[in-house]
């Protein structure tokens, strides 16, 4: 047997993840000069890729996928909490901001065509944001509604949390 | 030196199963948008795909290591990676829930050899550990379950194997064993464990290669 036979021979056990160690250390260095092997092992690895799901899922722990997300992107559970409302109540002046501006725009009898026509426009952006927004909201889990008068136009102000990332949201709307 | 008992077509390593109304769907569709978003670093996509593969892969990291911390630590690990190194390129072809449980299997191997091996290698494996090979019966609430069918196709293909073989194939893929272990393991000449593995791994190259969707 040559020895690239033997790399031929054991490119599925190395796809599979289980050559000794100190072969498997050596048909990695082969690979970053056979690209024959590499494919074949590319082509293996793709075909056994569904293999682990043999294995029964287990439910996380409570919390589990929340420190997972944290963890992820770096964010500890503690500071994300700490900052999510005032971040949130940002957004959402922003959203409301952005509601008004579109209401503004209705008013004046500007045909939604022309926001369309338009689709790099910042109001077509901040559209965007609201559909996203309202799209949050209707999975969420409302947990405050209140009604706010300012400067003598009725508005609120809706407090919701998202079920996914887990975020507190605070969206304000028809103030001016 | 005595034969051990075959083992039963059983294979129960998860303590317990998710709430089948947590999960969200993962459509081949459905997955490059999802990709698209995570690459445009989407924190909402990231936590659907957490919130939809974590018991799958919880499942894989515990069953290989036996350590529910462990397993905990095996997965945020692998979300953390595919967060930051996640792009357009590279494994652009493979999907997200293969390449996650790539990445869970590689980390959970990392991590057992990381381990004082050579305790391992003096076990021998005896006929009930042998009997954990094996296969719950399908519950009708888990057929909805994100791949669920293909967890299925894997137990049929697991299943059509002999047994000496598929005591081979578990051994080495659901606990992270290299053949040299799986032979102390099993009690058997190394060169009768690669005759194993090879027949094994062809059937279910074949066996499990049309299996695309995570949705069917």
């Amino acid at each position: 047997m040559t020895a690239h036979e033997w790399f031929i021979e054991h490119r599925t056990e190395y796809a599979a993840r289980v050559l000794d160690a100190d072969e498997s250390a050596t048909f990695a260095s082969h690979l970053t000069h056979c690209d024959a092997c590499r494919a074949a092992v590319a082509r293996i690895e793709a075909e056994l890729e569904w293999l682990p799901m043999g294995t029964t899922p287990m439910a996380p722990r409570p919390e589990f996928e929340g420190r997972v997300l944290a963890h992820a992107i770096r964010r500890s559970p503690s500071a994300w909490r700490r900052w999510a409302l005032p971040i949130g109540i940002a957004a959402s002046v922003m959203s409301g901001f952005v509601g008004w501006q579109i209401g503004q725009a209705k008013a004046v009898a500007s045909p939604p065509s022309v926001v369309a026509s338009a689709p790099d426009s910042a109001g077509v952006l901040q559209l965007a944001a609201l559909r996203d927004t309202l799209s949050i909201m209707r999975t969420a889990a409302r947990v405050m509604q209140a009604k706010i008068t300012m400067q003598g136009k009725d508005g609120g102000m809706v407090i919701f949390a998202d079920p996914v990332t887990h975020r507190w949201n605070v969206v304000v709307h028809g103030l001016p | 030196m005595p034969m051990p008992p075959e083992p039963s077509l059983r294979l129960e390593r998860g303590v317990g199963k998710p709430a089948s109304d947590r999960r969200l769907p993962l459509a081949a569709a459905s997955e490059e948008a999802l990709r698209t978003r995570i690459v445009e670093r989407d924190e909402r996509a990231l936590a659907e795909l957490i919130t939809t593969t974590t018991p799958w892969l919880l499942g894989v990291a515990r069953g290989m290591l036996r350590d529910t911390d462990d397993a905990e630590d095996v997965v945020m690990e692998v979300f953390r990676t595919l967060w930051t190194t996640l792009d357009g390129g590279g494994d652009g072809a493979t999907g997200l829930m293969p390449l996650l449980l790539r990445m869970t299997r590689q980390r959970a191997i990392d991590k057992l050899r990381q381990r004082a091996r050579g305790i391992r290698l003096a076990e021998a494996l005896t006929p009930g550990e042998l009997a954990r090979f094996t296969v719950q019966p399908v519950e009708p609430n888990e057929a909805s379950q994100p791949g669920w069918h293909i967890y299925l196709r894997v137990h049929e293909a697991l299943g059509a194997l002999p047994a000496e073989q598929r005591s081979a194939v578990m051994l080495a893929y659901f606990d992270g064993l290299a053949q040299s272990e799986i032979a102390v393991r099993l009690g058997v000449p190394l060169g009768t464990v690669k005759t194993r593995l090879r027949l094994a791994f062809g059937k279910l190259r074949t066996t499990l290669a049309p299996l695309k969707d995570w949705v069917p």
